[in-house]
């Protein structure tokens, strides 16, 4: 008999979300309340109804969630107990559990959280299958946990939920229980569903993280589309597993390099990555002409409307050409120049910025 | 800077003509339509090439440059020479070819040696525009065309001082007229202004953003606060929900103690009365004994004393008086007797009528009410019995059935291994097949193993070989032979029929000899053939066996290994299927065992309760608590009958009557008593009456006054004794100490088992009680605080809309923003910065420069009546001049024609400051036109003034006036040249 599982991690309901505006943030947030909607749809969904559930932890961002979130987390659990798909969940590094905090108040139904620092399991006699989990430790989260593994807690079919930093993940800092490849390799567990990353990553073909199903800021992990894992576990402890794309919003970063763009070469590049998402940020730099320059602000006037969400930063480095019919404002380049080769580095963007203002303000842009 | 001539191809009218300019005064002049303004054009563009910028002097296209109709080349080409580097007087002279049509745009060097070649300076476009500004000072067609150029229409343009004004500043503000301090403006109200506000203006964004901040922080406060409010909330009411059991609990407790302890106070009050009451019989006794003793010394003294038989008339009326006095006392104690014995029965018969209504209730409980009285408790206890054993029962079948469940999920476990291997049967069978076969093959190799050793050992036992044959043979056959010889060739007869019988008797044995080895021979051979084939034989069983087994592996289609270890789980587990089997029916036997017993104790029960005629024990157990209410009623109705007849005691109720009618008869044997005693006193008086006539008075008196004082002794100890005894005899009294002893010796045990150890001070039960009444008041308080922090935690959760986290979001995107703010607010100030820091350079540089030179033009140009123009003042908004006399005046008020005088003068002063140290040519096209003919003569003088200080000046005409006047000018020694267009 096959096992089918859908495996979630680091949704982190209600992210401050402290780049976007009050308005928008709000709307990210029910976002993100959407997406563990269409994650639970798709545990319960047809044609292939999933056994489990797997939440990898930092399932709410902080460890004083908002009413409004607890409260739809407990409503997605009930449904879930109706359709007989059983969760298993541990916290992470952000929600963690600790003594009478809102996890022991919230007591939410149908989920087997596991709390405890150590490998605990559960053996599912039904459905020939062991889950074990080991919770993350707020009092030390450099310890390696899984170099503690006691071989003992784990037979036959099994699946490990651990919310910790793969030391090979990359460009990341290893800050939550790190732990290196061997350290999987040695487990033996059929599944091992991993959380803390917010890129989605399989580690080896039995382990894997499905990165933040809804994107909570700008970095660059949390660029692009988004997904869970959808596997299935045999009776023999063969694992299947693929990644299944989740989200409906996606978040946009580019820094566009002005040196070559004209006003409108600009303006369609920008308009080509609102087609890609509601919630873009953009970085200028270069050394573009002066109609560049003093266009890049009407630039993210003009098209906000288009967006959710547009920030448009500007950090130029200089000015291509200058115009010679305004004495005024030739000087003007010439002195800021001046200023920016004698100034020291902190003080480029501020120079930089008093150029772009100057040349806005002699444009009438 | 010097323009030597310019070549033209196809640009406009000029199809290709060369056009040289001379130092000093060029003058062109010609009607319109000849091509002044196109030459005019021709030297802007030559220099500057095509204009991106509108103004009408100034080419845009191609197609404005070339020749109408003309397709082709379109080309300049100019000659021009610049002063050389300071230290360095030679001019530098320079060709400048511009390809209009193709764009492409070459500066050659020309040596001093007009027949040495050109050499290229550059074709780069950037370049030589870059060479060329360098070279002019000037670096922009529009700037070149509001200085050294000037046109007719610049002048008529130039209408009021504001525009003079707005014209000399587009110079430097360009087309669009941005000046430094129009950008600063700029800024402070598109940027910093909507940013952040200064002194009254509206709140700009990064003061509503701050007052949001602070909103923010406060509410976030307020977050925390009720955060932290909820968690203490939630550590109260678990810490009072601990509590709460724990005292409640400990009031119990301590109830049960206060009771207990009320009890034994009780039951100790009630034994102290009872030993008062011991003491009270003692003393009681005591005295009684005393009196009895004293009396019956008395009575001896009396019989010692013998009859008195004295009469005196005083004594005798006192006698009478007496006896009056004593029939008065017996009346009056007959009259009391009376009145106690009424009372006695009045209250007999209310005893009697409760009496009836005891026995009332007495029959209607009936046989039952023997039964409560003397049997409920142990009916009782037989019933509790019965319910134990019950429930017991009912455990033992309850725990039997679990541990059959898990019997049978064992049971079941196991069948489903069994069932998931579903070929398992057959190989269950094949299994015994193959041991079977795996038998008979080892058999199978034992015989032909003990078949093969046979004919080894047969083999082994070969006959003897033919060589040892003949070694037996040949001296057989010579000890047959030997005894023929000898009788041959002996000569004695005896000898010879001796040794004739005995060679006979040899070749006999000999010839049986062989042929028994012969018939051995052939018996071993045939047994040699038997055992081979029986070898053969066994060798083929094995094979064959061996085939079976392999055919058999083949079959079941998995490796023997595998087979086997399925075997020896299955059997291990057909081993436990087995004994878990068995251990089922033993529950199954034991739970039925379980069964029969809760049935037996459930018959027990049905039967206790049929022998008290109820259905079932309920029954029984309703009927045991009413005969309990009724035993109660009774009683409390036997209470008040004791009440009724003055008992101080609850005796059983006949008792209790007959106690009463013995009080009854008591009281009527008094009666009678002293109706005896009134008959005796009747007696005593006839008797006195009769004895009057006694003598010895004194004697008697004597004597009768011992008897009197004697007595009044007896009668008092007989009060005594009466008091003492109170009515009772002495037996009595001793009997009823005796129950008294009994009853305070068993009362005193009683207390000793209902209240073992159980001592508490008085100090204790007053702390006990001090410590239910302070629970009593703590308990509803702590419950009330119970419920309120309930209350309130669930108000606090349903109304937190917002969490902190959210708020943090945007606490740090408002400082975030703010932080982008003031950056922008700081960088637009640097900007504002360097922007001022232009405009007092424009104010000290460029302004003293024009208004140098622009007084020294003005004052030529108006023949000395205005000394000097005054820009500094108050540029750009008003210009003012000075006259000759020293006296300021606003430019505005000046005539028209000075006007345009002033304008002229500024242009020329512009031209001036922006080229710098370079002498730039002056282009005039027709400016002076609406001159008057003074100013006219001022202009062309200052326009000659030029000439003479060394300045190039192409002036472009329509009239031929001043072209009349080169004879008169070049004999001045003024260099003019004048050419006339349009021939």
């Amino acid at each position: 008999m096959k096992v089918r599982f859908v495996h979630c991690s680091d949704l982190h309901l209600g992210a401050p979300y402290s780049m976007l505006p009050r308005q928008a943030a709000d709307r990210r947030r029910a976002d993100q309340r959407e997406t563990l909607g269409r994650i639970v749809d798709l545990a319960v969904g047809a044609p292939e109804k999933a056994d489990l559930l797997l939440i990898a932890g930092d399932l709410f961002d902080s460890d004083h969630p908002s009413l409004r979130d607890v409260t739809f987390v407990r409503t997605q659990l009930e449904r879930l107990g109706r359709e007989g798909v059983r969760v298993f969940m541990i916290p992470g590094n952000h929600d963690p559990w600790r003594e009478r905090n809102f996890w022991s108040r919230a007591a939410f139904p149908n989920v087997r959280l596991f709390t405890q620092p150590r490998f605990e399991c559960e053996v599912l006699r039904g459905l020939r299958l062991n889950v074990c989990a080991i919770a993350p430790d707020p009092s030390n989260y450099s310890k390696n946990q899984l170099a503690a593994f006691d071989a003992s807690v784990a037979a036959g079919p099994s699946i490990l939920l651990h919310h910790g930093s793969w030391l090979n993940f990359g460009g990341e800092s290893a800050d939550c229980h790190p732990f290196s490849t061997d350290d999987i390799r040695r487990l033996p567990f059929s599944y091992i569903a991993l959380g803390h990353y917010h890129a989605s990553r399989q580690v080896d073909s039995r382990s894997a993280y499905p990165g933040t199903p809804d994107a909570v800021g700008f970095s660059k992990n949390d660029l692009g589309p988004r997904y869970v894992m959808v596997g299935t576990v045999d009776g023999e402890g063969r694992v299947d597993v693929h990644a299944h794309q989740i989200n409906v919003v996606s978040h946009v970063m580019e820094e566009i390099d002005c040196t070559a763009e004209s006003c409108q070469s600009l303006r369609q590049r920008v308009e080509r990555l609102l087609e890609r998402s509601a919630y873009v940020r953009i970085r200028l730099t270069g050394r573009p002409a002066t109609e560049v320059i003093a266009a890049a602000e009407r630039l993210r006037d003009e098209l906000s409307d288009m967006a959710a969400f547009l920030a448009v930063e500007s950090s130029f480095s200089n000015v291509a050409d200058v115009p010679a019919d305004n004495i005024y404002l030739k000087r003007f380049v010439e002195k800021v120049n001046a200023r920016m080769q004698n100034a020291p580095e902190d003080h480029q963007p501020l120079l930089s910025k008093a150029l772009e203002l100057g040349i806005r303000a002699f444009l009438k842009e | 800077m010097r323009f030597h001539s310019i070549k033209l191809v196809g640009f406009k009218k000029y199809r290709r003509s060369q056009i040289d300019f001379g130092p000093g005064l060029n003058m062109f002049y010609g009607p319109n339509e000849a091509g002044k303004s196109t030459l005019h054009q021709a030297l802007v563009t030559a220099l500057y090439g095509l204009s991106r910028k509108s103004d009408w002097n100034l080419l845009h296209t191609r197609d404005d440059a070339r020749t109408w109709g003309h397709a082709g080349e379109c080309l300049i080409e100019m000659d021009y020479s610049v002063d050389g580097p300071p230290g360095k007087p030679a001019p530098q002279r320079f060709l400048l070819r511009r390809d209009i049509s193709t764009g492409k745009v070459e500066l050659f060097s020309l040596a001093a040696d007009a027949a040495a070649e050109p050499s290229l300076v550059s074709e780069n476009r950037d370049e030589v525009d870059r060479i060329i500004a360098e070279q002019m000072g000037i670096e922009d067609a529009y700037v070149f065309s509001r200085t050294v150029s000037i046109c007719q229409a610049d002048l008529a343009q130039a209408a009021d001082m504001k525009r003079i004004a707005d014209n000399i500043e587009s110079v430097f503000a360009g087309p669009e007229s941005v000046s430094a301090s129009d950008a600063i403006e700029y800024l402070d109200k598109h940027v910093r202004k909507p940013l952040r506000k200064v002194k009254s203006e509206s709140p700009g964004r990064l003061d509503q953003l701050t007052e949001r901040l602070e909103s923010l922080l406060k509410d976030m406060e307020t977050v925390r606060r009720e955060e932290q409010r909820r968690k203490d909330l939630a550590e109260r009411i678990e810490s009072l929900e601990q509590r709460l059991p724990v005292k409640k609990a400990r009031l119990q407790e301590l109830g049960q103690f206060i009771e207990k302890s009320e009890a034994k106070k009780r039951v100790e009050d009630r034994l102290d009365a009872d030993r008062r009451r011991f003491n009270s019989l003692e003393d009681r006794i005591r005295n009684i004994d005393d009196c009895q003793k004293r009396l019956k010394e008395l009575e001896e003294a009396l019989d010692d004393l013998g009859p008195i038989t004295l009469f005196d008339p005083d004594q005798l009326d006192a006698a009478r008086v007496e006896l009056e006095r004593n029939r008065a006392e017996l009346g009056a104690k007959a009259a009391a007797c009376a009145d106690r014995i009424a009372t006695m029965q009045k209250r007999l018969k209310a005893a009697e009528e409760l009496s009836d209504e005891i026995a009332v209730i007495e029959q209607h409980v009936g046989e039952a009410g023997k039964l409560a009285t003397e049997d409920i408790d142990k009916i009782d206890a037989r019933r509790r019995e019965v319910v134990e054993k019950l429930k017991t029962a009912e455990e033992h079948v309850q725990s039997q059935g679990d541990r059959l469940e898990h019997v049978e999920h064992s049971v079941w476990g196991l069948e489903q291994f069994a069932r998931k291997y579903p070929d398992l049967g057959d190989a269950w069978q094949l299994q015994s097949e193959w041991q079977r076969l795996e038998l008979h093959r080892d058999e199978q190799q034992r015989m032909l193993e003990r078949a093969k050793a046979n004919q080894a050992r047969h083999e082994a036992k070969r006959f003897p070989p033919t060589l040892g044959k003949l070694w037996i043979e040949v001296p057989l056959v010579l000890v047959i032979i030997v005894p023929l010889i000898a009788g041959v060739i002996s000569e004695s007869l005896a000898v010879k029929i001796v040794m004739g019988a005995l060679f006979a008797g040899m070749a006999v044995w000999w010839g049986v000899w062989k042929i028994k080895r012969r018939i051995r021979r052939e018996q071993w051979r045939a047994d040699h053939r038997r055992l081979l084939a029986e070898s053969e034989d066994a060798e083929k069983l094995w094979d064959e066996v061996a085939a079976a087994i392999d055919e058999f592996v083949a079959r079941i289609g998995v490796p023997e290994e595998r087979v086997r270890t399925f075997i020896e789980e299955y059997r291990s587990n057909q081993n436990d299927l087995k004994s878990l089997r068995r251990e089922r029916e033993q529950c199954v036997k034991d739970r039925d065992n379980a069964l029969a017993e809760k049935e037996q104790a459930e018959k027990e029960g049905r039967l206790l309760a049929e022998s008290y005629g109820c259905q079932n024990i309920a029954e029984l157990r309703d009927r045991i608590a009413d005969l309990r209410d009724m035993r109660r009623a009774i009683d409390k109705l036997s209470e008040r009958l004791a009440g009724v007849l003055g008992l101080d005691r609850v005796l059983l109720r006949d008792q209790m009557l007959v106690t009463a009618r013995i009080t009854l008869a008591d009281l009527g044997d008094e009666r009678k008593r002293i109706e005896k005693e009134q008959m005796d006193l009747a007696r005593q008086e006839a008797d006195f009456l009769q004895r009057t006539s006694c003598d010895d008075l004194l004697q008697l008196t004597e004597r009768t006054k011992r008897l009197r004082g004697m007595l009044a002794t007896k009668d008092k100890l007989e009060a005594s004794l009466e008091a003492y005894s109170g009515g009772k005899s002495l037996d009595d009294l001793v009997g009823e100490q005796r129950a008294l002893t009994l009853q305070i010796k068993v009362a005193m045990a009683k207390l000793e088992d209902d209240f073992p150890g159980f001592e508490p001070t008085a100090e204790q039960n007053e702390m006990w009680r001090k410590e239910r009444e302070r629970l009593e008041f703590e308990i509803p308080e702590l419950t009330n605080k119970l419920t309120a922090a309930r209350t309130e935690l669930k108000v606090l959760e349903e109304h937190a809309t917002m969490s902190l986290a959210e708020l943090e979001g945007e606490k740090e995107y408002t400082e975030s923003e703010i932080s982008r703010g003031d950056f922008l607010v700081t960088a637009c100030g640097l900007a504002g910065e360097v922007l001022r820091e232009i405009e007092q350079e424009h104010h000290s540089l460029y302004l003293p420069q024009i208004q140098g030179e622009a007084s020294t033009h003005f004052a030529r140009l108006t023949d000395g009546a205005y000394a000097a123009i005054d820009l500094l003042a108050s540029w750009p908004q008003k210009i003012a001049v000075r006259d000759r006399d020293g006296r300021v005046i606003d430019a505005e008020k000046l005539s028209r024609g000075t006007i345009d005088q002033l304008y002229f003068a500024l242009r020329l002063a512009l031209a001036r400051a922006l080229s710098g140290r370079t002498s730039l040519p002056v282009l005039l096209d027709d400016p002076f036109v609406n001159f008057d003919a003074a100013r006219f003569e001022q202009a062309v003088a200052t326009m000659l003034g030029l000439v003479r200080d060394g300045r190039q000046v192409i002036y472009f005409t329509h009239s031929p006036q001043l072209a009349e006047r080169e004879a008169s000018w070049k004999e001045q020694g003024i260099r003019v040249s004048c050419v006339r267009l349009g021939e």
